[in-house]
């Protein structure tokens, strides 16, 4: 049984921010406005948080893209009181939009605070809803949303594979940011194949995890730049 | 004078719920532009997806352009027999406006050929007995008229088949 | 019990109301327990478990696996079959036709035996002239088709490609009886490659292993 993670390499992230934009566009982000962003409220299910050591001009800095970490032990499902977000058997922790109360306890609960709560009802203004990807929901007010690695990729990718008699094979589900990566920097794959790429990164012995030690294990893993 | 108001607000709140009421119990039937028998050509041998093309492939089933008819339905002929408001639409070049009752909520995810062609279940175990139908749909044809969540998952849990939320949601 | 009757009044009400408020949280929580999620989804992966090549599937994955099936050409020609409306009196996999009244053979012909008809009678003749058609050619355009006796297949074709393009009406059984359903002209609606690369998919419909 496939269990999808991801594996990001620190040291060839340039911080372009490709993959936000993918994600963006993927999943129809909300667009927001600049009075939103002054509130620090625009909802990019990935961000990229610049690391920086040292003083101007002697730094040096690590771009980390950040998404949902998709935690095997999410702290985010044990506080939902409606079930709209658990983790499934596939290890992706979903999130269901039409079930979502919008009591916000699993946006608190989240350590790194990578679920996003529609404050003011999404629009998409003129020609750009017809830009929407017609395979992500449109949210709506009042739910909170979060990043599931492109679960709808993984339902057309199953649906083929099952009319050709196969399993899904490692290159058929692709989320949108590790397909827009320009350094190949995003892996992403079958943690449970211990054959797969993504297996062998996560061994390294450079792979570290975020707030290792609040126990969330989570399934994305970072490799400390050299 | 207030009391006669009284009633009055009362008798017209109480009509309209009615009405309400009665309408939505008569079950929403609407009334579908040409009367299309699919039993006649069911007989003759035609199978569901040749008119309806994306059951087997796609997620919507859809609804033929009339085109399809035109094929064989010739105004001036007799055989095969068409029925005038057919011949009204072939005449004017119209597309026939059919009402559209089958329909997935935005929210859910159906993909028709994960059902049809993957798993092999028949159109008329959610369509309903079409092999009979002389008249048009009038209203959604699943059984017992629910169109809800416990159709699939009932079905989803006795075949053990995935119950995840997200397998429809999104 | 006290003879203040107000006192008594309040305590009544005051009971009456939390039990009632109390009545109703019992019942939304039996509700929210009954609707609950967490009981439907069912934690075991079905998915590893079943067989891939389910009965139904296999349709699919014949076609799938049929070495044709992958060309482009082909691919348009079945696309097309489906979509103009071919499959409506021909049958999805050219298997069987409608019946149609008064006609000479009772059912409108069938299209997956049309290998047969053009003289293409092994599996290596339908792959002489696939990729010619696949590609959109006429096959009397090609000058050199790799099959023992070409002629006479690419009349065959001729008079198929024929019948297409300008429709044939349907033969009476009885004289006096109506008109069966005539093929419809589909010269101006369709054009020669396209007509051509749906020849090549039902050319790769023959079922060879039923012989």
């Amino acid at each position: 049984m496939p269990r999808w993670g991801m594996v990001i390499d620190l040291d060839k992230c340039t911080g372009c921010q490709a993959c936000v934009v993918a994600c963006a566009a993927e999943t129809n982000a909300p667009l927001g406005s600049p009075d939103i962003a002054a509130m620090g409220r625009i909802i990019r299910w990935l961000q990229i948080l610049p690391k920086i050591e040292g003083e101007y001009p002697y730094i040096t800095a690590d771009m980390m893209p950040i998404m949902c970490q998709q935690c095997e032990a999410p702290a985010c499902t044990y506080v939902c009181p409606v079930a709209a977000t658990y983790r499934n058997h596939e290890g992706t922790v979903a999130q269901i939009y039409w079930r979502c109360i919008g009591c916000r306890y699993c946006v608190n609960a989240c350590p790194y605070t990578l679920k996003w709560f529609n404050w003011w009802k999404p629009e998409w203004p003129g020609e750009t809803a017809q830009a929407t990807n017609p395979d992500v929901e449109l949210r709506d007010k009042g739910v909170t949303e979060k990043c599931c690695f492109c679960h709808h990729r993984l339902q057309t990718a199953k649906e083929k594979a099952r009319a050709e008699g196969r399993t899904v094979r490692p290159d058929e589900y692709i989320p949108a940011c590790v397909e827009a990566c320009a350094t190949r920097c995003i892996v992403f794959g079958d943690l449970d194949d211990p054959d797969s790429e993504v297996s062998r990164l996560a061994r390294s012995p450079r792979a570290f995890h975020l707030l290792e030690e609040l126990g969330t294990k989570p399934k994305v893993t970072y490799l400390k730049s050299r | 004078m207030p009391k006669t108001l009284a009633i009055l607000v009362l008798v017209g709140v109480t009509a309209i719920g009615g009405w309400f009421v009665v309408s939505a119990w008569g079950g929403g039937s609407v009334q579908q532009p040409v009367a299309y028998n699919h039993k006649v050509h069911i007989d003759a041998g035609m199978e569901c997806a040749a008119c309806h093309t994306g059951a087997e492939e796609g997620t919507h089933a859809g609804i033929p352009t009339t085109d399809k008819c035109a094929l064989c339905h010739k105004v001036d002929r007799p055989y095969p027999k068409t029925p005038k408001d057919l011949a009204f639409y072939l005449k004017a070049n119209k597309e026939i406006p059919w009402r559209q009752l089958h329909r997935t909520r935005r929210h859910v995810y159906f993909s028709h050929q994960r059902h049809v062609a993957l798993a092999g279940i028949d159109c008329e175990k959610c369509h309903g007995d079409v092999k009979k139908k002389t008249t048009p749909f009038d209203r959604a044809a699943f059984p017992d008229r629910q169109a809800g969540m416990n159709l699939c998952v009932d079905c989803h849990r006795k075949e053990k088949v995935t119950t995840d939320c997200m397998a429809c949601h999104r | 019990m006290t003879q203040d009757i107000g006192a008594r009044n309040l305590v009544r009400v005051f009971l009456g109301v939390w039990s009632a408020l109390g009545l109703f949280y019992a019942f939304l929580m039996f509700r929210s327990l009954l609707w609950s999620p967490s009981f439907y989804i069912d934690h075991t992966h079905y998915e590893s478990q079943r067989p891939l090549a389910q009965p139904a599937a296999l349709a699919l994955q014949a076609e799938a696996k049929n070495k044709f099936a992958r060309d482009p050409g082909v691919r348009r020609g079945r696309e097309l079959f489906r979509r103009e409306g071919c499959a409506l009196c021909h049958g999805l996999g050219g298997k069987k036709g409608i019946l149609s009244k008064n006609y000479v053979k009772d059912r409108v012909p069938d299209l997956a035996t049309l290998a047969e008809r053009l003289l293409l009678y092994e599996p290596e003749d339908v792959e002489a002239v696939l990729p010619a058609l696949a590609a959109g050619q006429s096959l009397d355009k090609v000058d050199k088709l790799d099959l023992p006796n070409p002629a006479p297949v690419v009349a065959k074709y001729a008079d198929a490609r024929k019948v297409i393009l300008d429709g044939n009406p349907g033969g009476k059984k009885d004289e006096k009886g109506v008109q069966p359903i005539d093929m419809p002209a589909w010269k101006d609606t369709l054009t020669e490659p396209d007509i051509n690369r749906i020849i090549a998919y039902l050319l790769t419909l023959y079922p060879w292993e039923e012989g």
